[in-house]
């Protein structure tokens, strides 16, 4: 049974179609990237599944039971994790207290083991020695590793990734599709990871992509024929991409 | 955190009151600012969010015992412990209903909605001329039939003065429980970024409501201590008075919004003012409160006890809440 399946999706914003009839479905311990140029729907699409948004037509499934019309933290706590585009902190709580929160209210854990959830995610993700800092004082990229870290520890089963790689130096981004490779394999956790412009890290850390363009999915499969196809090149890219 | 510095202000507070009956007065009219703005600081220095329509909790508690006293003195000493709970009770329940509906509003629209609540409650009570009406409750008589004069102005004096200081007590305590429970971490993390507690798995409106009620109760008890127990009287102009908000507010932010110990420092500053401005320059008290809070908010975002924390080492940290 596959863990999340999208069916129909559609969501309209008064007359646009902000996401059109978009279906995918994913597999524990896997990892589909959503390639899409700006304001091709990839984040609508990850509020639906999320319970940001409602959708007007379609159907969200997560392990066989239909969560189209539950808020977000009930989806939550049955293992939805979000890592935000820009993220979202508690600037005034401490590092620890970020990833506990998050392991209490997602993951269901009482406030001691949370703490130990936390720490363990914390050195997961490499940030344990700044666990005693307040979030507000991480710099950019280990306030990336901290949302990361926040979702892990709330015992996720699915990881949404919304531009997790932005803003981020090349290396950094290596860092992090391994890392991100890690846990869907080591922790047989799925990822959709939504990428606008790291075509690079998409090969390396997909195993499929699937492509949306005007709210519409226009091709999905392994990132490497995707990427290069000549219709995905043309609508998204502009000029064909070399790898 | 170690709540005993606020715990133990209390108690010795409640000492003076109860063996130095003669300060009784003087010491309820300053706890009560402390009081009011630790009541106050569990909801809005937790969640961030603002009431304007708060003081209709305290007028709630006030009307519970008001009622209770009036309407069956008969009962003796039982009416004292039934007509608080009826207080706090209906206190409760209005924050049930109101937070209910408004608290899934955000901030600013929260704020606007509760506006009405207040004057809305107020004239509800004059109009349908229900609970004495305009007139109010006068209870004097009733307070003498119910306990025994002796005891009816004991009560009034020394008894409302330890039930206020009670109340702070009490909400120190609430403060405390809450911040050592999951409920601490999730208002912490509704108050910083309420769409991200969302998707952390938090119900905001289930600890928003929890907050606004056990802010209200509390609240609710130190209406019904000050007016139908320590005035012997309930007004509608008195205890729906909205500068009491304001009073809360101001005490809240000098002390430090958020922490436990704050709304202390914050009323004792707070009633200091307002008495040496009230010798210098009468009539000038809301204006020169005005120009302390807005010093001190500028100057002091986090308030004296919220800065203070900020420059003390760990260790002494956790002694000042």
């Amino acid at each position: 049974m596959s863990l999340l399946i999208v069916d129909g999706v559609v969501k309209k914003f008064g007359g646009l179609r902000a996401v059109d009839g978009v279906s995918l479905t994913l597999d524990r311990g896997e990892v589909l990237a959503i390639v899409g140029p700006n304001g091709s729907g990839k984040t609508t699409l990850l509020n639906v599944i999320n319970g940001v948004y409602k959708p007007e037509e379609g159907r969200v499934i997560l392990e066989g039971r239909d969560i189209t019309k539950l808020p977000p933290y009930l989806r939550a706590r049955l293992g939805i994790s979000r890592a935000f585009q820009v993220p979202r902190p508690l600037p005034d709580s401490t590092v620890l207290d970020n990833v506990a929160t998050g392991a209490i209210f997602g993951g269901g854990y009482d406030i001691h083991s949370a703490k130990e959830a936390a720490e363990e995610a914390l050195s997961y993700v490499g940030l344990w020695e700044k666990r005693h800092q307040l979030a507000g004082a991480l710099a950019f990229s280990e306030l990336r590793l901290l949302e990361l870290a926040r979702a892990l520890a709330s015992r996720p089963k699915l990881l949404l990734l919304d531009e997790v790689m932005a803003g981020l130096s090349p290396s950094e981004i290596d860092r992090f599709v391994v890392l991100i490779r890690r846990i869907a394999e080591e922790k047989n956790i799925a990822a959709l990871s939504l990428v606008e412009h790291r075509m690079r890290a998409v090969v390396k850390m997909a195993d499929r992509a699937l492509v949306m363009h005007q709210g519409k999915k226009i091709m999905e499969g392994p990132p490497g024929v995707v990427l290069n196809d000549p219709k995905v090149v043309e609508i998204y890219l502009g000029r064909p991409w070399r790898f | 955190m170690k709540p005993w510095l606020p715990l133990v202000t209390y108690l010795s507070l409640a000492a003076v009151a109860f063996f130095m009956p003669e300060y009784s007065k003087t010491i309820a009219t300053i706890v009560f600012f402390m009081a009011l703005g630790q009541a106050v600081n569990i909801f809005v220095g937790l969640t961030g969010y603002v009431d304007f329509g708060y003081v209709a909790f305290m007028a709630m508690g006030a009307y519970g015992l008001g009622v209770v006293l009036y309407y069956m003195p008969q009962l003796g000493f039982a009416a004292l412990p039934l007509g608080l709970a009826l207080g706090v009770l209906m206190s409760i329940l209005l924050a049930a209903v109101v937070g209910g509906v408004a608290l899934r509003l955000r901030g600013a629209y929260f704020a606007i909605a509760t506006i009405g609540v207040n004057e809305g409650v107020k004239h509800l009570i004059i109009g349908a001329n229900i609970w004495g009406g305009g007139a109010g409750l006068i209870l004097g008589s009733r307070a003498f039939e119910a306990f025994g004069r002796d005891t009816a102005l004991w009560l009034a004096n020394v008894g409302s003065a330890v039930l206020v200081i009670a109340t702070g007590f009490m909400a120190v305590v609430a403060m405390y429980l809450i911040q050592v429970s999951k409920a601490g971490y999730a208002l912490a993390a509704i108050r910083q970024d309420e769409d991200a507690a969302k998707v952390m798995g938090i119900n905001p409106t289930k600890y928003k409501l929890l907050a606004f009620m056990t802010s209200a109760s509390l609240a609710g008890l130190l209406g019904a201590a000050y007016y139908p127990l320590g005035n012997l009287q309930v007004f509608p102009e008195n205890v729906f008075f909205i500068e009491y908000i304001l009073d809360g507010l101001a005490v809240m932010f000098i002390g430090g919004a958020g922490t436990v110990t704050g709304p202390i420092v914050g009323g004792a500053l707070y009633i200091i003012v307002r008495t040496v401005v009230g010798e210098l320059l009468p009539g000038y008290q809301v204006f020169v409160t005005a120009l302390v809070l807005m010093t001190t908010v500028i100057l002091l975002p986090r308030g004296i006890v919220g800065t203070l924390r900020l420059h003390l080492p760990p260790k002494l940290r956790e002694w000042l809440p």
